[in-house]
């Protein structure tokens, strides 16, 4: 019986972080790329199918084999697939914060494996990947949660830095179901395979605007 | 069409200068030597496209071999435009690229230009040795002018002494949905990226242009983990790309 676990894991309430976060949106309304429900439906699904798809592949392959070798991997690849130093600070930060929040949960020595893999903890997707699996949730369920979370990080933003009726960011989020479950059904099937052949789509936009958005003075994310 | 190449350069024992012992390609991906009068210059070759395309269906594929201490750079003479083939199949590059002990790479060809329709699929493997140089450029072009785009992913994946240091996709065009988008390639034409390796980096990190903004583009310099930095950039056409990604490259 997962889907309690799941529903946990993925309630934006959790208090692991994120809320703090805009997935690049914050960088990406000030430049005027987002703007309006349509522009922030595309943003939202070019982030899912680029750093979602990525990160669910890691979260599910971290689900799958707790282990510190495996996961040691997995983050060494994953550190590999974040070529901006801000978002790799920011992912292992909020691995961290989330590594807390499960052991809080659901306590067992994979927390204690898993906070091992880095000083600053591991990153964020191999992070959610081994909460998930103490809590009982599957890989796929794991993966789907994970791209779920690309993108509704940068909507719940979106209430805040765009004024947009509020029935419009859950439209957008609905509307992007069936792509979250693709993503998340092909993030499940290479979850096994090695570690080397995990997915590595990256968003140029939002590697370059994330080092921008770092050197902020004023700002009302954290990313 | 099926197609590979290869080279294969050496160092000479007697002055240390690079020879090519290999240069084999076939139609449509023939090698020129172009290497300078200076025999201590680095070797160099040209990529010349035998035929038009890729087309969708093909599969080409280079392998190189830097050998220890030679220096080797490989350009093309003229952009690559990916086009659509019959059944809307993917037309594919594989490169396989080994740099040996002291040795250096560069690979700078023009852009991939993805036509309308195309679905072109670029997968380089570098394996560095630990005080290898590299220098990577990768310019992607999203339609001819004035055309609608088509579909490229481009992914490099580079292992240093055995460890893995970037593996990184672009995949933008209809075939990736919401990749035109202000998410990935926010509107714009042209992506890019350069990756540079220089090994005495390590004990001497270079200092970093800042993140810039140009009209209708962008470019920032991204200090990997390693002694490495991956330039990345978009922009509205390719002279621009060029001048963001060669004016961001660390002295």
């Amino acid at each position: 019986m997962s889907l309690i676990p799941l529903l946990l894991l993925a309630d934006s309430d959790l208090p692991a972080g994120t809320h703090a976060h805009s997935g690049g949106l914050e960088a990406a309304v000030a430049a005027g790329r987002v703007c309006d429900a349509e522009t922030l439906r595309v943003f939202l699904l070019g982030r899912l199918g680029s750093a979602g798809l990525t990160a669910a592949a890691f979260a599910a392959a971290a689900a799958s084999q707790v282990s510190a070798d495996r996961l040691a991997l997995l983050d060494a690849e994953y550190e590999a697939r974040t070529p901006s130093p801000a978002q790799r600070e920011v992912s292992r930060t909020l691995g961290s914060q989330l590594l807390r929040v499960a052991r809080a949960g659901w306590p067992g020595p994979a927390i204690d494996v898993a906070m091992a893999v880095h000083p600053q903890g591991p990153h964020q997707p191999i992070a959610f990947g081994v909460a998930a699996a103490a809590a009982g949730v599957d890989e796929y369920e794991t993966a789907a949660a994970a791209a779920l979370a690309s993108v509704t990080g940068p909507a719940n933003a979106a209430n805040r830095l765009l004024t947009l009726a509020p029935d419009a960011v859950i439209a957008a989020l609905a509307g992007l179901s069936a792509q979250v479950h693709l993503v998340a059904t092909a993030a499940a099937r290479v979850a096994l395979g090695p570690a080397e052949d995990l997915p590595s789509v990256c968003a140029p936009v939002l590697d370059i605007s994330a080092e921008q958005h770092a050197t902020w003075e004023v700002r009302r994310f954290a990313s | 069409m099926k197609a590979s190449a290869r080279i294969v350069a050496r160092t000479e024992p007697d002055d240390g200068a690079t020879r090519l012992k290999t240069l084999a390609g076939e139609a449509p991906l023939l090698l020129r030597r172009t290497s300078p009068a200076d025999p201590l210059a680095p070797a160099r070759v040209h990529l010349v496209a035998g035929t038009a395309g890729p087309i969708g269906g093909d599969e080409l594929r280079c392998t190189i071999d830097v050998g220890p201490g030679a220096r080797l750079e490989v350009r093309s003479v003229a952009a690559s435009v990916a086009l659509p083939g019959p059944q809307r199949r993917a037309s594919r590059m594989d490169i396989e690229a080994k740099v040996g002990e002291r040795a250096r790479l560069a690979w700078r060809p023009e852009p991939t230009i993805a036509a309308r329709g195309a679905n072109h699929r670029v997968r380089a493997r570098v394996e560095l040795s630990a005080d290898a140089a590299l220098v990577w450029r990768n310019e992607l072009l999203l339609g001819r002018d004035g055309e609608d785009p088509g579909s490229v992913a481009a992914r490099l994946r580079v292992v240093r002494d055995g460890r893995v240091l970037l593996d990184h996709e672009i995949a933008v065009g209809p075939e990736y949905p919401g990749s035109l988008g202000a998410g990935v390639a926010g509107g714009h034409r042209a992506v890019g990226t350069l990756l540079i390796v220089e090994p005495r980096w390590d004990r001497d990190p270079p200092k970093l242009a800042e993140p810039c903004d140009v009209v209708g583009g962008g470019c920032a310099v991204l200090r990997l983990s390693g002694p490495a930095v991956l330039i990345t950039a978009v922009a509205p056409d390719r002279p621009t790309l060029s001048r963001l990604l060669e004016g961001a490259t660390p002295a």
